[in-house]
């Protein structure tokens, strides 16, 4: 019988293979048993193209196929798994039931005496765990790696362990992978030490006290890898920096790979030079930059500098599971894992060289005194102005859909968004590079209410109309930002639905501006004393910023700014976010007042 | 769908490939040994893709064993089908390694050749396949002295005929049918230990993955009745029952097993195909019957002179009558050690430092249970500082608890019906492994 479905698919290939009718779907379910492993396998994927007509055929079909869901052969389990998943696309609550069932099949597949299951198990662990956090949770010792495993899995595996990690078991767990920090294999030692960075950003005080133990070893690859998760961590937790700088004293001598000495400079950069800004400390630190190249130098003064007192958000939202439920059962998980880890745990924002904003743009909108600008690189600014002003004007409502999937790491909303900023300012500069897929615009929400808002509410509000917030810091504290993202979808009358992403931020900067601005210019002066050609035109620039935000200060105190990314472009997409935003915001401060 | 399947020796060489699709030449064969042998470590290895083409493989006895296949096709099946692959070399052949892959080339091709049709798999069924194998295996059976030791002083019944030698269930299948080989039955209950036991001595992690195989010599099928313990219970919420009761949390079947006595009489029944196949598996996490095995009590500190020194005391807690054997215990040293003195209880064990892994191996070849061992290790490590004691350990403990099953699960019976004609032979044998044990200081 599967012999038959192989060879009428093969000859119907280019029609997309064999019609799938209720007949035939029935009659290859009731036989199901009678095949071996083999054909189950083959049988469910071609099941996979039947869409049964109503529900109740629907559930007669899962109830026949519950047994294979937790078939102790693996490849039927998750042929099953994918079966389900696509015929429940519409049901998440049923798809959601179904990974709890193979949650024993799938871990008993990660216990499987061959490697080779493990891993492939684990990576699709790894997926599941991006819809259903909770699912392992109970069962995180099963996670913990042998010392006789090869440093793929290991790797995996702690990938997952910091997945599961929660109040009960943290202590455990940091325990476990404290062990692995020393562990032989370098590989695996520092993503031991990663893993420990990324429980940090929950769990901040305990790990610092494992990774400032780490230092004491003084083994290079460990001391640079411990640095490295410190900047990470430095960078999402800002309360850890007093500990994370008093723990640096002379590790830099022990320091080999570049890596780390970027990363250790980075960190005496931006926090040395402000807790400390005694003149023969910053020479010291200057001196100390210098020794290790102008290009480091110049990677250290201009690297991050955006605002340290932001918080990140922790915790993912949950994904749907129709996110990766393609991918499930096939290669992908298990291929796409160096690059995920990446910017997962590696990924950091360090490797975008960000310069401050030029806003040449800026200058030339101001004299019209419009509230809105928008910077296009592919048509002249006067023009989309324009229709940027009609598009806000005329609050017609499109058929517009938010949604949060795919979900967007902050580490990739960050390089989204400094790339974009680069790309931005010198194109301010050039006006040259022609760039269709790109738009950024700028408006003015007037309420003094928001950044008085708590998180939760604000996050709230935005999550009920899909609009996800990444980042923000606390009500109160000027300049108060708020990262946000979605993605919008619309179907133009007869074009089939497009999806842009949207990135946004809210600042709200009140007179800390000017602070901020008169600071910037300093330090690059002394960057440009320092004799660097390249600084001398930012210098320049900062000055025009520092006259524009004197002029615009009064108004930036009234206002929150909102800054949109949006790729690829679509004009009406954004008009259409940007209504619903101000309809949120709206609704939050009047709940205020 | 398989588009090829290569068998590569971990030099490279090609020992076996074949093209099921014509998708692709023979070229990628060299292509995937480049991109293998080319990863660094934080590299997953077991899927690579080069152009349209993905290629899966799987390592087993120092081979690598590939299949190439598009991307939509499911890991899960490939990996599985090449597990099984190896499996049913390895009942074919007798055991698996190079020399026993390129002696049998021909009968792997053979095998290869019903296994899989135009990269669709067709069965992997030893029922099936044992009607169109026709080549015989070469067997490659070095002269053992072992061997010679079986066989009764003097015609004598001793009690190495009781005993099974341990080559016995690595022999090729198919021999015992025209040589008139011996229809032998192995039932092995294999259990692995995975265990971490803190710095205090308390318990942290124990999981047991238990497997029962069996492995049949028979021609002809008969049905096969195996009796678990009676008071073998599933599952963490049915209560315990008075006295010793073998508990796990999950299990599971084979497909061909048939449980209509197990409810009842915990009676497994099925059909033997020949070769090796899992029957049931189970696994048991966190609530072990007995107390770990080892127990370490390690006293690290710093000399005068500045040597490192290690007193590890290590004890046993099997049973008295039994033993552990071919324990290995790898305890991790700081970086920079340059020179290892010891002192050991007894003079069979051994101890080495390891430079290339950076660990000390102390080796026990036999541990009897209830017994205890002790080591003074001294370590010269220039420049040692107290933050070196930091890598000192977790130390991993590696073993073979002959005769043992840590559930304690047992085999009460072994039933043939109808009762075989001519003689045939039962074993069963029970083996703990260490999967990872991990005691930390």
């Amino acid at each position: 019988m599967v012999n038959c479905l192989r060879a009428l698919e093969e000859i119907l290939k280019e029609e997309g293979g064999i019609a799938i009718n209720k007949p035939i779907t029935h009659h290859l379910l009731n036989r199901l048993k009678d095949c071996d492993v083999w054909g189950q396998c083959e049988v469910l994927r071609i099941l996979q193209r039947y869409q049964p007509q109503s529900e109740d055929e629907l559930f007669n079909i899962l109830s026949l196929l519950d047994a294979s869901l937790v078939s102790p052969h693996s490849p039927v389990m998750a042929a099953t798994l994918s079966l389900f998943l696509s015929l429940c696309s519409s049901l998440p609550a049923v798809s959601l039931a179904a990974l709890e069932r193979v949650r024993g099949p799938l871990l008993a597949a990660c216990g499987s005496t061959s490697r080779e299951m493990r891993f492939t198990a684990l990576c699709h662990i790894q997926l599941l765990l991006r819809s259903l956090p909770g699912l392992m949770g109970a069962h995180y010792k099963r996670f913990f790696c042998g010392y006789a495993e090869p440093a793929y899995i290991k790797q995996r595996k702690m990938q997952v362990l910091v997945e599961l990690v929660n109040d009960e078991n943290v202590a455990m767990l940091l325990d476990e992978l404290k062990g692995y920090c020393t562990d032989v294999n370098t590989d695996t030692a520092q993503a031991a030490i990663s893993a420990i960075g990324r429980i940090g950003r929950s769990y901040s005080d305990s790990c610092l006290q494992i990774l400032t133990g780490l230092l004491a070893l003084k083994q290079d690859h460990i001391t640079s890898a411990v640095v490295q998760t410190m900047r990470d961590l430095v960078w999402v937790c800002p309360q850890c920096s007093d500990t994370v700088c008093l723990a640096l004293e002379s590790c830099e001598e022990t320091l080999q790979d570049s890596q780390g000495r970027q990363a250790l400079l980075w960190l005496l950069g931006v926090y040395e030079e402000e807790t400390d800004m005694c003149v023969r400390d910053q020479a010291l630190l200057y001196y100390r930059l210098l020794h290790c190249g102008i290009g480091e130098t110049r990677k250290v003064l201009q690297g991050r500098r955006s605002d340290p007192s932001l918080g990140v958000l922790i915790g993912r939202p949950a994904e749907p599971i129709s996110q990766w439920a393609r991918s499930f059962n096939t290669l992908e998980p298990l291929r796409q894992g160096t690059i995920e880890t990446e910017s997962a745990s590696r990924g950091s924002p360090e490797h975008v060289t960000f310069e401050p904003k030029t806003n040449t743009d800026l200058s030339d909108t101001l004299n019209c005194s419009q509230v809105e600008k928008v910077h296009s690189d592919s048509d002249s600014a006067s023009r989309h102005t324009d229709s940027c002003a009609d598009v806000l004007a005329s609050s017609v409502a499109v058929a517009l859909s938010l949604s949060l999937s795919p979900a967007l790491s902050p580490e990739e909303f960050e390089r989204l968004w400094l790339q974009r900023q680069a790309l931005h300012s010198e194109q301010g500069a050039e006006k040259m590079v022609e760039e269709e897929d790109y738009v950024c615009l700028e408006a003015w929400f007037q309420s003094t209410a928001i950044p008085h808002c708590s998180p939760q509410s604000l996050q709230a509000g935005l999550q009920l109309v899909n609009i996800q917030t990444l980042a923000f810091t606390p009500p109160h504290t000027l300049p108060w930002r708020v990262y946000l993202y979605t993605h919008a979808q619309h179907g133009h009358s007869g074009d089939a639905p497009r999806s842009t992403l949207i990135l946004g931020e809210l600042l709200h900067t009140g007179e800390a501006n000017n602070k901020a601005g008169a600071k910037k210019g300093m330090c690059d002066g002394e960057v440009g004393v320092e004799g660097m050609q390249a600084e001398r035109v930012r210098e320049g620039v900062q000055t025009t910023d520092d006259g524009l935000s004197g002029k615009e200060s009064v108004r930036k105190e009234e206002g929150v700014k909102v800054t949109l990314k949006q790729q690829p472009r679509d004009d009406q997409a954004l008009k259409g976010f940007l209504s619903i935003l101000k309809t949120v915001l709206h609704t939050l401060s009047s709940e205020r007042n | 769908m398989i588009s090829q399947v290569f068998i590569l020796s971990s030099k490279g060489d090609h020992l076996i490939y074949k093209d099921f699709r014509g998708e692709a030449g023979s070229d990628v064969v060299g292509v995937f040994y480049e991109k293998v042998t080319a990863l660094t470590g934080d590299q997953p290895p077991v899927v690579m893709s080069h152009k349209d083409l993905h290629f899966v493989h799987v390592r087993q006895g120092g081979l690598y064993w590939v299949a190439t296949t598009t991307a939509d096709s499911s890991p899960f099946t490939i990996i599985e089908f090449l597990n099984r692959l190896t499996a049913l070399v390895k009942d074919y052949c007798g055991s698996l390694s190079e020399k026993s892959v390129q002696m049998n080339f021909a009968l792997i091709y053979e095998l290869l050749d019903e296994i899989v049709d135009y990269g669709y798999i067709q069965t992997t069924s030893s029922d099936v396949l044992k009607n169109f194998i026709q080549t015989e295996a070469v067997s490659s059976k070095p002269f053992s002295l072992f061997d010679l030791s079986n066989v009764g002083l003097f015609g004598a019944e001793t009690q190495q005929s009781k005993v099974a030698p341990s080559s016995a269930a690595t022999r090729p299948i198919q021999s015992s049918r025209e040589q008139g080989g011996k229809s032998e039955i192995f039932v092995d209950v294999i259990e692995r230990m995975s265990v971490v036991i803190g710095s205090n001595g308390v318990l942290m992690k124990a999981d047991i993955e238990g497997e029962i195989k069996v492995k049949c010599y028979m021609p002809s099928c008969s049905e096969m009745r195996i009796g678990l313990n009676e008071e073998f219970s599933i599952g963490k919420s049915q209560l315990r029952g008075y006295g010793a009761a073998v508990r796990v949390d999950e299990c599971s079947f084979h497909q061909a097993v048939r449980l209509d006595e197990f409810d009842t009489h915990r009676i497994l029944r099925l059909c033997p195909s020949q070769g090796e196949q899992t029957v049931m598996q189970y696994q048991l996490s966190d609530d072990l019957p007995s107390a770990p095995p080892f127990r370490l009590f390690p006293t690290i500190e710093r000399d005068s002179g500045g040597r490192l020194l290690m007193y590890l005391k290590l004890r046993c807690d099997l049973p008295p009558k039994s033993a552990a054997i071919n324990v290995c215990a790898t305890i991790p040293v700081p970086k920079g050690s340059v020179s290892l003195s010891q002192e050991l209880s007894s003079p069979d064990q051994s101890a080495e430092l390891k430079l290339q892994s950076r660990a000390v191996d102390w080796q026990i070849p036999r541990f009897p249970g209830g017994t205890q061992l002790s080591a003074l290790f001294k370590l010269e490590v220039p420049g040692l500082s107290s933050a070196s004691m930091l890598e000192v350990g977790p130390v991993g403990l590696s073993f073979e608890l002959p005769k043992i099953t840590v559930t304690g699960l047992q085999i009460r019976f072994l039933r043939l019906s109808p009762v075989q004609p001519g003689p045939s032979q039962r074993w069963v044998r029970y083996v703990t492994h260490s999967d990872s044990y991990t005691i930390r200081i």
